[in-house]
């Protein structure tokens, strides 16, 4: 639901919508050009390493956050779309919120257990 | 006291709402795939971040992911990904551009959803290339 008194809401979002779009599309260059020019070794170890620079899994948790709340700012904007009855949306938001909210502990975990 | 206004005229106007045939301008199908592809990819999340985990817990669920990815079945939805995650990247720069006035013309809005649609689908060729 839209807070009338924060006329600041709407622009707010359309601009976060856009910042991490931005953000995702510079990420996913540099993936592709760490590919070519440092691939992985083959094998855990390997990978593994390719893990283990501190800036390199900064900038992906950066990417995975950026990710998980431009989802849910699409997540919103489809089910204001299709779900006309607020009672339902307001559960549905809250459940896809929460699974969001899982998706981002979840990727620090991942990133963050390696060491 | 009837309404004020007067009554609309009866029309017996086709409707029709039959999806299979209705045929979208090239702009509106690139819009609604990219709201098919987003709605997807928050989907599938919590499998590429499965995927991710096991690939780098430890060796032997680095060679289990590495197993369930060479099935048919897991490329397909691979290649899927990629395609959902490149066609929404297409069109949300396509976006952007649109939110700074570029292309607003309709003859360049059509071109540019062509050239998403393309771009995307060879990228996407290129990636099931490199996956079979």
């Amino acid at each position: 639901m839209v807070d009338r008194k924060k006329p600041a809401h709407g622009f707010s979002d359309w601009a976060w919508q856009r910042a991490t779009a931005i953000t995702m599309v510079i990420y996913s260059l540099l993936l592709v050009v760490r590919f070519l020019v440092d691939a992985p070794n083959a094998g855990f170890d390997g990978w593994h390493a390719w893990f283990a620079p501190l800036s390199f899994r900064a900038i992906t948790l950066l990417f995975l956050w950026a990710l998980i709340y431009h989802a849910w700012l699409g997540v919103k904007e489809i089910l204001m779309d299709y779900v006309h009855n607020i009672g339902i949306r307001a559960k549905l938001q809250s459940v896809f919120g929460l699974v969001l909210v899982g998706d981002a502990v979840w990727a620090a975990y991942i990133l963050w257990s390696l060491a | 006291m009837g309404s004020p206004y007067p009554k609309a005229p009866k029309r017996n106007r086709p409707k029709n709402l039959n999806l299979l045939t209705i045929r979208l301008p090239i702009p509106a199908l690139v819009s609604i795939m990219h709201r098919v592809s987003g709605a997807f990819l928050f989907i599938l999340l919590p499998v590429l971040l499965w995927v991710l985990h096991q690939s780098l817990a430890n060796t032997a669920s680095y060679q289990m992911a590495q197993v369930v990815l060479h099935h048919p079945i897991a490329k397909l939805i691979c290649l899927a990904v990629t395609w959902a995650y490149l066609h929404h990247a297409c069109a949300g720069i396509r976006h952007l551009a649109l939110d700074a006035h570029y292309g607003l013309r309709l003859n360049y809005a059509r071109a540019t959803s062509r050239a998403v649609l393309i771009i995307s689908g060879l990228l996407t060729l290129r990636m099931g290339i490199w996956l079979w």
